[in-house]
């Protein structure tokens, strides 16, 4: 089956999918060799070893850009509400967590908690919106 | 806004997948905008006229 003869959900889904999974990929390789040659630091080699995960990320980001100019109107704004509400709840939960290190001791990992919140909580928003399609404007 | 979309497609005896590509969006937003949970931009508005040769007025009406 070719790209023409495809639906436009499968053709754009299509697309992201491999494109994301090269970035992915990119990154993952990039990561490991920046964690794992060890270079003398503050040399040009080292500082350039140490560099490679930056282009791979933005990669990641012009994969994700590439993919919102190909998607619909609606696809978008539910991307867009996405981002936004769960950009928003981070924020509330950055805001309010200092309360809680006050009151229960509790502290947040640095080990990627800001990475994995974001993705837990857009993809649960993104799960609802496709549900719900749009958010509904209040009566 | 009430529409006329799903009645348009079906006399034509079009699937919603047909109509999606040959708008160029995707099924999803189709199914939004037949059952009335997502209201079209004014350029797909007039994509979907154009393609069933109707003015917009005619298949896009208010809710009140």
């Amino acid at each position: 089956m070719n790209a023409r003869a495809m639906g436009h959900d499968a053709r754009t889904g299509l697309r992201f999918f491999v494109e994301a999974l090269g970035a992915i990929l990119v990154l993952a390789a990039v990561t490991f060799v920046a964690r794992h040659v060890r270079l003398a630091p503050g040399t040009p080699l080292g500082t350039l070893v140490q560099l490679l995960p930056v282009p791979a990320v933005w990669l990641l980001l012009l994969v994700m850009l590439r993919h919102y100019l190909r998607i619909d109107e609606l696809q978008r704004l539910q991307f867009l509400q996405s981002i936004a509400l769960t950009a928003g709840i981070l924020v509330g939960v950055a805001w309010s967590w200092p309360a809680f290190h006050r009151a229960f001791g509790w502290s947040l990992s640095d080990n990627g908690m800001w990475e994995v919140s974001f993705s837990v909580v857009f993809v649960v928003i993104s799960a609802l919106l496709t549900k719900i399609r749009t958010i509904p404007r209040a009566r | 806004m009430k529409n006329l979309l799903k009645e348009l497609r079906a006399a034509r005896e079009m699937t919603q997948a047909d109509l999606a590509e040959r708008l160029g969006v995707s099924r999803q937003t189709v199914i939004a905008i037949e059952t009335g949970r997502y209201d079209p931009s004014l350029p797909l508005a007039f994509a979907i006229a154009r393609l069933f040769g109707k003015p917009i007025e005619e298949i896009f009406t208010a809710n009140a």
